[in-house]
């Protein structure tokens, strides 16, 4: 299957994403959005900034979010700069990046209608492209997220993505739906030229793409 | 379609002075929570213009509105479905309004709620959720608590015969002007 991949640039597209978004986050797990605040005891999770479009024939199939600042692992983490910098280890690496730039990849959401054709590792994957995740950025940032341990093994992994784990997640009301004790959460860090494949980093966008091409490790479940 | 009252469910028999509407999907609430704040807050700049002391007024209207609106758009089961908030204001009496569809579990709570608070139980049932981790109906027990609401639902199914599990709820909290003016 063949899909447009481009970020939300209008008004509309990002009411699109968000529309989807909170649909799937509400429905699975009580939560609500706001862009002016955030409390995860009451289960308001604060808006990406930016998001990206999956699109199959103009249709949105699926999406993906990203945080510009104020990054969710910073903000709820609970992980302090000597934990960002002691995952990155590398003498190299900690000299070409600044544990206080970052971006975090977030709300990955993809549409009950495509769901099986491993779209959630594609949009992913897409996501890491660096004309999304280092869009208006005057040097490249660090990309982290937080998420179960399953999404890491399952969705990153086979998509030729290595985080880095940095530590374990907080427990808050907010992911009483979503985390167990099974498959707990964990904050993460990608080094984008280390941890993320050329195909996908250098992804140009927008642009129509063929998920299976771009996912040569998996076939469709 | 069978309808059922819970809690005190009577409406006021003056003719209502003003009774203004407003409706949206419980989605637009997901995907904005602010607005139930800026809905509530609308509707308490409508109203406090037939209080004397507007600034009191404002503040106990919103502040109902707000917790109405919240229950409201988050236990709507169908978040396409509108959420309706009216106010009626009958001279002694404001009666604000929240309707919404939702299902059974959350009937089954709140009916829980609003027979306890008919029974006078508000200070005993904000005590008991205080200190639990499952704070439902808190901003309901409150109302009654701090502004002496009365408190009651009507509760209509939605699709009829013994399968229902969809139910249109309305709920209303009566407050004496006074109370609105903190007199």
């Amino acid at each position: 299957m063949r899909f447009e991949v481009r970020m939300a640039r209008s008004r509309e597209d990002v009411a699109r994403c968000q529309y989807a978004i909170a649909e799937v986050y509400n429905r699975q797990y009580g939560v609500v959005f706001s862009e002016d605040r955030s409390d995860l005891e009451a289960k308001i999770e604060p808006w990406p900034h930016r998001f990206l479009m999956v699109l199959h024939d103009g249709d949105l199939a699926a999406t993906v979010g990203l945080y510009l600042r104020n990054t969710y692992v910073e903000r709820y983490g609970q992980v302090e700069r000597a934990d960002f910098e002691r995952t990155l280890g590398d003498e190299h690496i900690t000299d070409m990046y600044d544990v206080g730039r970052l971006r975090e990849i977030t709300k990955l959401v993809v549409k009950p209608e495509y769901r099986g054709q491993n779209l959630s590792r594609f949009t992913i994957g897409c996501g890491h492209s660096r004309y999304f995740c280092q869009t208006e950025a005057d040097a490249p940032y660090l990309i982290t997220f937080c998420g179960k341990r399953s999404i890491a093994t399952h969705i990153y992994e086979p998509t030729g993505l290595t985080p880095r784990c940095v530590k374990p997640f907080p427990v808050y009301k907010v992911h009483e739906l979503y985390r167990s004790p099974e498959d707990p959460m964990d904050s993460y860090l990608l080094v984008p030229e280390a941890d993320i494949p050329p195909r996908w980093y250098g992804l140009e966008l927008p642009g129509e793409y063929e998920a299976a091409e771009l996912l040569p490790m998996e076939t469709a479940s | 379609m069978t309808t059922r009252t819970s809690g005190v469910f009577e409406e006021g028999t003056a003719p209502p002075l003003t009774s203004p509407s407003i409706a949206m999907p419980a989605m637009d609430f997901v995907v904005q929570w602010n607005r139930c704040g800026i809905t509530a807050d609308y509707l308490a700049d409508y109203l406090a213009y037939a209080f004397e002391r507007r600034d009191v007024a404002r503040s106990v209207i919103t502040t109902a509105a707000n917790e109405l609106l919240e229950n409201a758009a988050k236990f709507s089961s169908d978040k396409k479905a509108p959420v309706r908030i009216a106010a009626r204001l009958r001279g002694d009496v404001l009666e604000l309004e929240v309707e919404n569809v939702a299902d059974a579990d959350h009937v089954d709570a709140l009916t829980s709620v609003l027979d306890a608070l008919s029974r006078g139980e508000a200070s005993s049932l904000f005590a008991s959720r205080i200190e639990s981790p499952e704070r439902g109906g808190l901003g309901l027990i409150i109302l009654a608590r701090d502004y002496d609401a009365q408190l009651g639902a009507r509760i209509v199914s939605v699709n009829g015969g013994s399968l229902d599990k969809t139910f249109s709820v309305t709920v209303r909290a009566s407050i004496a002007a006074d109370e609105v003016e903190q007199r």
